[in-house]
C-alpha cells in the first residue's frame, strides 16, 4: 500500500477566518478519500486531518504555518491537492 | 459493593431483582460502567443513536436548504460531518469497550473537545464549542430516549431507578415486570409515589443522589416499607430481605382476611372506606380488597395514559367499566385534576413555561377556560350516572363563584343532552373538594350549595405551609399534623355538620393510620384512600371506640407544633394496636 515515503509540505494559512469549520470540513472530505494518513501539524499539535473535530482544535489562524505530511499510494497527490486548498484560501466558491 | 440508600417510602413491599437505569435528558450520566457481556450491546446502541443523529441532520439540513438556501444549509453539513468523525466515534468506542456506557463516554469525548476549543481562546472556536454541546445533546437524547422506550418493551422483571418519572411513564410501567422503582426526586404526594401505591409496586423516592452509584445488571432490593434501596446487597442482607419478603406477604394475608368484616368500631359506628383509583381496573381490586365505593376517581389518568385529549366515547367507556364494578355503591368522579403543564397536545404550549404550575392554570381553573374539554367529560359521566350512584366532584374550587360557574356548565349540558334526546341521569350529586385554604375557610358558605365535601389534604397541606411537596429542599416543612390544617379540617367537619352534608377526606393522610383515630374523633365517617390501605386501616378501626377517637382529637387539636401532634398520635396508634408496627 505504501511507497514507503513519507511526503511533507510546509502551508501557511491565508484566508482571513483561519481554519474555522468550512476550511476544516473541505480538508477533511480530502483527507477521508486517502488511504494512508493525513496529519496537519503545528508546533506540538499533530491533527488527524481526516478528523473535523482534531482540525478544528489546531486553532490555526491567517498567517500560521504547518506542516503537511502524508504516507500510502498517491500520498502525493494528496499533498498536492491539500496545498492547493491552502493557496487558493479555500476559496471554493460557494454554493449558487 | 454493598450501598444502602435512603428514600422515602411510598409505597410498601420489598422488591429483589436487577436494576435498569434510566436517565433523562438533564441528567447526564446514567450509569458510568457496562458489564462485560454488555460491550457488544452497548456498541450497537451507540452506533444507532449516531444514525439516528445523522437522519435527524440530514432533515434540518433539507429543511433549512428549502428555506433559506445552500450557504446555511451548510452548517449542517458541518455538523453531519463531525457526528461521523472517524477519530471521534473511534475515541467513544474505546472507551465503551473499556467498560463504560456509551452516556458517559459521549460526555466525556466531546467535553474534552469542547473544552480544548474553548481554551485555545478566539471567539469563533469558543462558538464552536457550542455546537458539540448541541451534537452532545442529541446524541445523549437518543442514547437516553431509546432506553425510556424500552421501558414499555419489556421481557423480564426488572426494578426501575430513574432520576424521575413522569406520571405518564409511572401509569404505563409493565406491572407483569417492573417489580419496584426508585427515583431521585419527588415526595410523598407527589403523582407518582400515589400512582405507585394504587399499582401495588414497591417504591422509594426522593433518595438524592442514586444513579450515578449503580449500573445496569446490579442486583438492588428496593424496601418500598422502610424507604431504602440497596445495590449489590451481600449474601447476609438478601437472605434477610428475601425473609422479610415472606413474612410482610403473609401479614398482607392475614389483613387481607379482615376484608369480609364489617368495618366498624369496637362500639359498632359503622365507617366507610371508598377507594382511590386512576384506572378503571383498580376497581375490582379495589373491591376486593373491601372498598365500598370509589371515593375518588382520577381522571386525569385518561388523559396522560393516551397522550391525547380522550373522546366523550373514551370517558364514557371508563367511567361505565367503574359503574360495572360497583353498581349500587357511590362513585365519584373528579373531573380533570392537572396542571396545563401536564396535559398532552396543544394545551401545553398555550401556557409559557415559566410559570409557578401550582398557582397557574390548573385543575377547575384548565376546565373553565376550555369548556368543550370540560364539557366533554361531564356529557360522559351524565350519560355514564344511568347505570349507578355516579357522583361529580370539582376539584380544586378556590371560590363561590368558581363553583357556580362549574355549575353553570353542568346546567348547558344538561340543556344539550336533553334538546339532542340523549338518555342521562338528571340528579347527580354535585361535590367539591375541598383542598384551598380559602375553600375550607369559606367552608360554611360552600356547604349551603353543594352536596359534598371531600377533604384534598394533599394540595390544601401544600397551599396552607406553602410548601411544594416535590421539592426534596423544603420536603420536611410539609407535615399533615400541622394544627394549622387540623383547624381547617375543623372548620369544614363544623360547617358540613351544620348544614347536614357529607364530608369525606380523600389525601394521603388518610390513607395514613397515624392520623385515623384523629379525623375519626373529629367526626369524619368516611374515607377514601389508596386501596391497599384499607385491610390496614380497617384493622385501626376495629381496636377503637368513638368515646376514645374523640378523647384523641380533643387532645391533638391542644398541641401547638405539627412534630407534638404527629409524635402523640404515633404513640396513641402504638397503644392502639401493637401488631401493626411489628414490620419494623
Amino acid at each position: 500500500m505504501s511507497d514507503g515515503f513519507i511526503h511533507r509540505r510546509t502551508v501557511t494559512v491565508n484566508n482571513d477566518q483561519g481554519l474555522h469549520f468550512r476550511p476544516c470540513q473541505l480538508i477533511a472530505q480530502l483527507a477521508q478519500q486517502h488511504q494512508g494518513t493525513v496529519v496537519l501539524t503545528r508546533g506540538e499539535t499533530r491533527a488527524d486531518a481526516k478528523s473535523l473535530m482534531d482540525l478544528l482544535t489546531l486553532a490555526a489562524e491567517r498567517g500560521t504555518s504547518l506542516e503537511l505530511e502524508a504516507t500510502g499510494t498517491d500520498a502525493s497527490v494528496v499533498v498536492e491537492k491539500v496545498c492547493e486548498l491552502f493557496a487558493n484560501g479555500f476559496n471554493s466558491p460557494p454554493p449558487p | 459493593m454493598m450501598q444502602i440508600k435512603r428514600g422515602i417510602a411510598v409505597s410498601p413491599g420489598v422488591a429483589i431483582g436487577q436494576a435498569m437505569v434510566l436517565g433523562t435528558e438533564n441528567f447526564r450520566i446514567p450509569n458510568r460502567y457496562v458489564s462485560e457481556n454488555g460491550v457488544e450491546f452497548e456498541l450497537s446502541r451507540f452506533q444507532s443513536a449516531l444514525d439516528a443523529v445523522c437522519e435527524e441532520i440530514a432533515v434540518n439540513e433539507k429543511l433549512v436548504r428549502g428555506m433559506l438556501g445552500d450557504q446555511y444549509a451548510a452548517i449542517f453539513s458541518a455538523h453531519l460531518m463531525l457526528v461521523k468523525d472517524p477519530h471521534l466515534v473511534e475515541q467513544i468506542e474505546t472507551r465503551v469497550r473499556q467498560n463504560q456506557s456509551p452516556e458517559f463516554a459521549v460526555t466525556q469525548v466531546l467535553g474534552q473537545y469542547a473544552k480544548k476549543l474553548q481554551n485555545l481562546g478566539g471567539h469563533y472556536l469558543a462558538e464552536r464549542s457550542d455546537d458539540i454541546f448541541d451534537l452532545e445533546k442529541r446524541i445523549l437524547r437518543h442514547l437516553l430516549g431509546e432506553r425510556r422506550e424500552e421501558l414499555s418493551h419489556l421481557t423480564a422483571p426488572v426494578l426501575v431507578l430513574a432520576h424521575n418519572l413522569s406520571t405518564s411513564e409511572t401509569a404505563k410501567l409493565n406491572r407483569e415486570f417492573v417489580l419496584g422503582f426508585a427515583t431521585e426526586v419527588g415526595g410523598h404526594t407527589s403523582h407518582t409515589a400515589i400512582l405507585a401505591g394504587a399499582m401495588e409496586i414497591p417504591a422509594v423516592v426522593g433518595i438524592g443522589k442514586l444513579l450515578a452509584d449503580v449500573s445496569g445488571s446490579d442486583t438492588v432490593i428496593i424496601d418500598g416499607s422502610h424507604g431504602i434501596v440497596i445495590i449489590n446487597p451481600d449474601e447476609d442482607t438478601l437472605i434477610k430481605y428475601r425473609d422479610s419478603d415472606e413474612r410482610y406477604r403473609s401479614h398482607t394475608k392475614r389483613l387481607i382476611s379482615l376484608s369480609t368484616l364489617p368495618c366498624e368500631t369496637k362500639d359498632g359506628v359503622a365507617i366507610e372506606m371508598l377507594g382511590n383509583i386512576e384506572f378503571p381496573g383498580e376497581a375490582e381490586s379495589c373491591k376486593e380488597k373491601g372498598a365500598v365505593g370509589i371515593g375518588l376517581y382520577r381522571t386525569e389518568f385518561l388523559y396522560l395514559e393516551s397522550n391525547r385529549e380522550p373522546t366523550e366515547e373514551d370517558h364514557y367507556q371508563a367511567y361505565c367499566q367503574v359503574l360495572k364494578a360497583f353498581p349500587n355503591q357511590p362513585v365519584v368522579i373528579r373531573t380533570l385534576d392537572l396542571g396545563a403543564d401536564k396535559m398532552p397536545g396543544n394545551l401545553r404550549s398555550i401556557y409559557a413555561e415559566d410559570v409557578n404550575p401550582a398557582l397557574s392554570v390548573r385543575s377547575i381553573r384548565l376546565s373553565l377556560q376550555h369548556l368543550q374539554l370540560f364539557k366533554t367529560q361531564l356529557r360522559a359521566a351524565l350519560r355514564a350516572a344511568e347505570f349507578g350512584d355516579l357522583r361529580i366532584m370539582f376539584p380544586l374550587i378556590s371560590t363561590l363563584l368558581e363553583f357556580r360557574q362549574a355549575k353553570m356548565v353542568l346546567s348547558d349540558v344538561v340543556e344539550d343532552l336533553e334538546e339532542q334526546g340523549i338518555q342521562f341521569r338528571r340528579d347527580v350529586p354535585l361535590g367539591m373538594m375541598v383542598e384551598v385554604p380559602s375553600a375550607a375557610i369559606m367552608a360554611e358558605e360552600f356547604a349551603q350549595e353543594v352536596s359534598f365535601f371531600s377533604l384534598g389534604t394533599n394540595d390544601l397541606i401544600q397551599y396552607t405551609l406553602a410548601v411544594d411537596r416535590a421539592d426534596q429542599a423544603v420536603a420536611n416543612l410539609y407535615r399533615s399534623g400541622d394544627p394549622s390544617i387540623l383547624r381547617l379540617i375543623r372548620n369544614v367537619v363544623n360547617a358540613a355538620r351544620k348544614h347536614n352534608i357529607p364530608v369525606s377526606v380523600c389525601g394521603q393522610m388518610s390513607s395514613d393510620p397515624v392520623f385515623l383515630p384523629l379525623l375519626i374523633g373529629m367526626g369524619i365517617r368516611q374515607f377514601s384512600v389508596t386501596p391497599h390501605a384499607i385491610p390496614e386501616l380497617k384493622e385501626v378501626i376495629r381496636n377503637l371506640t368513638i368515646s376514645r377517637a374523640e378523647i384523641i382529637a380533643a387532645r391533638a387539636e391542644t398541641l401547638e407544633v405539627a412534630r407534638d401532634v404527629e409524635n402523640y398520635l404515633g404513640g396513641e396508634l402504638k397503644r392502639l394496636c401493637p401488631d401493626l408496627m411489628q414490620l419494623d
